[in-house]
């Protein structure tokens, strides 16, 4: 058996352990190179004509023998067409082709090609043959499909698929000969063998076609893990530095090395009886559904695969996000429908969808998502929010470390009260004035790849992130008390049939519930008359009950019905160590 | 010439020791004798009458120095787990003892009350054997009688103050307990030589949550109806606690409340349907200062609750540790000290007559007694808020004020089966 604080310990690895395996498994559109970078050119003298990505950009390798004015450029747009660089100028492009002018060898005509394509993760796929089958009659095409574990090309030949023709395939793993199927297609059984590009050679005696095609979208680099972790990987850093330096100004500020003993580990887990543990479950499932939700449900959303359901300032997940999106952003529903939807193109492009479905999905939605809200009320913020998981797992961090925790007055309470104010206000406001809520969203980064953190400005929400870090790590729910959806949130109480009540008379008034109160509500015990103590604030996660040392003094009910009470036996039960 | 005086001094001092000991233990023996007499006694009790009997009949030394340094602490308020933590034993030298009381008298003023009178008492010289040893002792200052107690108790050993904050729902009170109780941890540790550790202070609160594992089953048992222990049994028993080491005492109350439950099978019960049920408060009522209980159980009634401090309000309640650090422990012994203590020093009332309310409730309690020791001005300021919501809830109520004196059992005895007599009427 573990003891405490070692669980407390590995139950906050394991959240910083998912947020990285969210990260490593998401296929990152942070990896797609900058369309307007200009390509290199590089004569490193090889055999072939292709191109290498490294560090965010791509480089043109052509083969010995040739020069510069042996290739030519095209770039392919969705309004365009095909288009030949002339003057360096390809704004909008999807692809990239060269071609290499024909030459002779060993009696063939040799066609050499080398494709990129930039986004294949947006939605637009170009048909095939996507270039012009007179200039380049030979090509290598992707096939867009859903996110599955198999990956496949098809090779077409003058407008037709080349069906059950023998092919050289040369990959990162080496050279091989395989067949096309009937409908000319290749099978990759992992994904790993496309990054680093792939060439296609084929013969049909007069003429040999070689055909290098780099496709962005299943770029699984280094570079790009790192592009998704950094922000994650700086908040720990900005974070423990922030908790390291709290500490020593307190130490420093306050002195008295007694009072923050962080020697000793020893401890009791008083905190798991059942509805602990099934709290714990839920938040624990909720947060992986949360990360990893759109695997299970086969949607690869275009220009980004983030497996996750959260947050809709990853505009192409809008059907799937939260719905913060929805209230931070108020201005877009009294502005033109039509222009709302443009930032949604891409989702509806993949799901085939009118602009018509695409509203009746974004009400139902939001209706939806109201109901929910209405029924379940705060109950969302203490079991289903990743943000207050984390800040649970942060808590019992501190725990673990034996950490003095910092304790906010109840004139605190309200100076947080205030600025919760002034964060509703921002956060429903500013979309009037142009600006977006999200970029500083703390819960952005701090839950990222779930709120879509490396999407937005690292810099900006970087500071609000790791202050909500360091403060949850001091203050149980610290961001709770200022977050403005929750606040939105828990208007609804007077309607959500989960309430917290107190028998007065069995209270003694020990103020132990006020003490585990992550949001300060003093009236749970100094209050005897009133029954139902459900307040705005209330996150409904049980603490109070489960810290009650009275018999019956406090309860959780459903619609009337008990489901949760305090009682002395219990809680005097999980205080007190087993012996061996 | 030098000698001779101190041959006399030692003389008279030991004459004066004899004399102590024999009139407490006169008193002590009788309410001893007269318990054990009760009907429907259990078994179980034996114990704990052992230890007063050793403390006040024989008065004897009940630990030895070598092994445990006892610390006097004079509240609930003074949090045990702090005193045990560091290796050292608590012992309450609140005291019902008369005899104590007239020898106070002759260092405190005449209006003190009875309590101070008899702690003084109890810890000079040649008085008291079970605080013999004791050279260390905490003191709250609760009100002016027990400010100026501290002062005068210095003269005999070394006295730690600490300041009670005056409203217990404030929660600066708390922190500025929280450094009271730190203070304390640092006159234990130097006097006591040992460190006090977050893990030592851990469990020193394990055995409180332990401890009260069990009285929360005795309070249990002893709510039900009819009543199958007498109030004054355990208002005894309470009073054994200071005098045993914790895990002794609970491993006696849990045969207690074995043979209870026994009882309960068999239908064997302490007091009949019809028996008025009292309920005890006001000013604590310490053993062998045991009186009112007596008297009322002696007279047809049955003291079902007590909400005294050495009763069970010192019992109910337990640290709840809500930040694992020391701060936090700290934090939890203070909480606890201050916010559910009914004591009357405190600004606000409420909290008392919520408290009341509760018991009354769960052991049905037809009647109150509530007991004003003479010059305890905190408990008599309260009364008339009580009495008021006392009478709203239909529950009779008489105010006694007494001391320590054995003088007016009779006349006390008079009006207590009056009482006793409306409620049986009224039932």
């Amino acid at each position: 058996m573990f003891n405490s604080y070692r669980r407390n310990l590995i139950g906050a690895l394991a959240m910083i352990l998912i947020l990285v395996i969210a990260l490593s498994t998401s296929v990152i559109c942070i990896c797609s190179f900058d369309r307007t970078i200009s390509l290199n050119k590089n004569n490193n003298g090889g055999e072939h004509l292709g191109y290498t990505f490294k560090d965010d950009s791509l480089t043109l390798d052509i083969p010995s023998g040739a020069d510069e004015s042996s290739v030519t450029w095209y770039y392919l747009t969705e309004e365009t067409g095909i288009n030949e660089i002339t003057d360096g100028a390809y704004e909008g492009c999807s692809a990239f082709l060269v071609v290499l002018d024909e030459r002779s060898a060993d009696g063939m005509t040799i066609h050499e090609y080398a494709k990129a394509v930039t986004d294949a993760g947006s939605g637009h796929y170009a048909k095939p043959n996507a270039f012009d089958m007179e200039t380049v009659p030979f090509e290598v095409v992707m096939n867009a499909k859903e996110i599955t574990k198999e990956e496949d090309i098809t090779v077409w030949l003058n407008g037709e698929p080349l069906r059950n023709e023998e092919v050289m395939l040369r990959t990162v793993k080496g050279e091989r000969k395989v067949s096309t199927d009937k409908n000319g297609t290749i099978k990759f059984s992992s994904l790993k063998e496309i990054p680093g590009g792939l060439t296609v050679t084929y013969s049909d005696g007069s003429d040999k076609y070689i055909f290098f095609l780099i496709a962005q979208h299943s770029e699984r680099s280094w570079y790009g893990f790192r592009k998704g972790i950094v922000p994650v990987l700086l908040l720990l850093a900005v974070s423990i530095a922030g908790i390291a330096a709290v500490l020593i100004i307190r130490r420093f500020l306050f002195g008295g090395k007694n009072r923050y003993d962080v020697s000793a580990f020893a401890t009791r887990n008083n905190r798991k009886d059942t509805f602990w543990r099934i709290r714990d479950i839920v938040h624990i499932i909720s947060f992986i559904f949360i990360f990893f939700g759109s695997y299970f449900f086969g949607f690869k959303v275009s220009n980004s695969d983030i497996p996750v359901f959260a947050c809709g300032w990853n505009t192409n997940q809008f059907i799937q996000c939260g719905s913060c999106y929805y209230i931070s952003h108020i201005s877009y529903w009294m502005s033109d429908p039509k222009d709302s939807v443009e930032m949604f193109k891409g989702f509806m492009d993949q799901m085939n969808w009118s602009i018509k479905d695409f509203m009746l999905w974004g009400t139902g939605w939001f209706v939806g998502m109201l109901a929910v809200t209405l029924l379940f009320g705060r109950l969302l913020c203490g079991f289903i929010c990743p943000m207050g998981f984390i800040q649970d797992k942060l808590c019992d961090l501190r725990q673990a470390l034996h950490i003095r925790e910092i304790k906010i007055s109840e004139k605190g309470y309200k100076v947080l009260r205030v600025i919760q104010t002034e964060m509703v206000i921002i956060f429903v406001g500013l979309g009037f004035f142009g600006i977006d809520y999200c970029h500083f969203c703390p819960a952005a980064v701090a839950t990222s790849p779930a709120f879509a953190g490396f999407r937005i400005n690292v810099y900006t929400s970087l500071i609000t992130a790791s202050l909500a870090v360091i403060g949850s790590f001091f203050k149980d729910r610290f961001f709770c008390n200022i977050c403005p959806l929750g606040f939105i949130i828990g208007l609804c109480h007077k309607i959500c049939p989960v309430k917290i009540r107190k028998s007065g008379t069995a209270c003694t008034e020990c103020g132990a519930c006020y003490d585990a109160c992550p949001v300060g509500i003093k009236s749970i015990y100094t209050e005897h008359e009133k029954e139902d103590l459900t307040c705005k604030e209330c996150l409904l996660c049980g603490k109070c009950v489960n810290q009650c040392p009275c018999s019956g003094a406090l309860y959780i009910t459903v619609f009337g019905k008990k489901i949760y009470e305090s009682s002395a036996d219990k809680f005097l039960k999980r205080q007190i160590r087993k012996k061996k | 010439m030098s000698s001779n005086v101190t041959i006399g001094e030692e003389a008279l001092n030991k004459r004066a020791e004899e004399r102590f000991v024999r009139k407490t233990a006169r008193i002590s023996a009788k309410y001893l004798r007269s318990v054990r007499e009760m009907n429907n006694v259990p078994e179980a009790m034996a114990p704990f009458w052992n230890v007063l009997e050793d403390v006040y009949v024989n008065n004897k030394k009940i630990f030895e120095e070598s092994a445990l340094k006892t610390v006097g602490t004079y509240c609930v308020m003074v949090p045990e787990e702090l005193v045990y933590a560091a290796g050292g034993k608590p012992v309450r030298i609140c005291s019902g003892n008369h005899v104590a009381l007239q020898l106070g008298e002759e260092i405190l003023p005449k209006d003190a009350c009875p309590l101070v009178k008899a702690a003084a008492g109890s810890i000079m010289p040649n008085s008291m054997a079970y605080l013999g040893d004791c050279r260390y002792s905490v003191i709250p200052v609760t009100c002016d009688c027990k400010r100026k107690l501290v002062d005068k108790l210095r003269e005999f050993h070394s006295v730690h103050s600490m300041r009670i904050p005056s409203a217990s729902q404030d929660d600066g009170s708390i922190e500025e307990y929280v450094t009271e109780l730190y203070k304390l941890k640092d006159y234990l540790e130097e006097n006591l030589g040992e460190k006090i550790t977050y893990k030592k202070l851990y469990d020193a609160i394990g055995e409180t949550y332990a401890t009260a594992l069990e009285t929360e089953r005795f309070f249990r048992l002893k709510s039900r109806f009819p009543s199958v222990i007498h109030g004054i049994h355990s208002i005894m028993l309470f009073n054994a606690y200071t005098y045993m080491r914790p895990e002794e005492w609970r491993g006696h109350l849990s045969v207690l409340n074995d043979e209870l439950e026994k009882r309960i099978d068999s239908g064997v019960s302490a007091a009949r349907k019809n028996t008025p049920r009292i309920m005890l408060t006001g000013s604590p009522m310490i053993f062998p200062n045991v009186k009112i209980p007596y008297i009322i159980e002696s007279s047809g009634g049955v003291v079902v609750a007590d909400e005294t401090c050495i009763g069970e309000r010192g019992y109910s309640d337990v640290p709840v540790i809500n930040d694992c650090s020391m701060d936090g422990l700290m934090h939890a012994l203070a909480v606890k000290a201050i916010r559910p203590c009914t004591c009357p020093v405190f600004v606000d009332t409420d909290k008392r007559l919520y408290r009341i309310k509760k018991l009354i409730e769960r052991n049905q309690v037809d009647g109150v007694i509530y007991h004003v020791l003479r010059g305890c001005l905190v408990y008599d300021y309260e009364y008339q808020r009580i009495e008021d919501m006392l009478e709203s809830m239909g529950v009779k109520v008489l105010r006694v004020e007494t001391d320590y004196s054995e003088e007016d059992v009779e006349q006390l005895k008079i009006r207590l089966e009056a009482f006793l007599e409306v409620i049986k009427f009224s039932k």
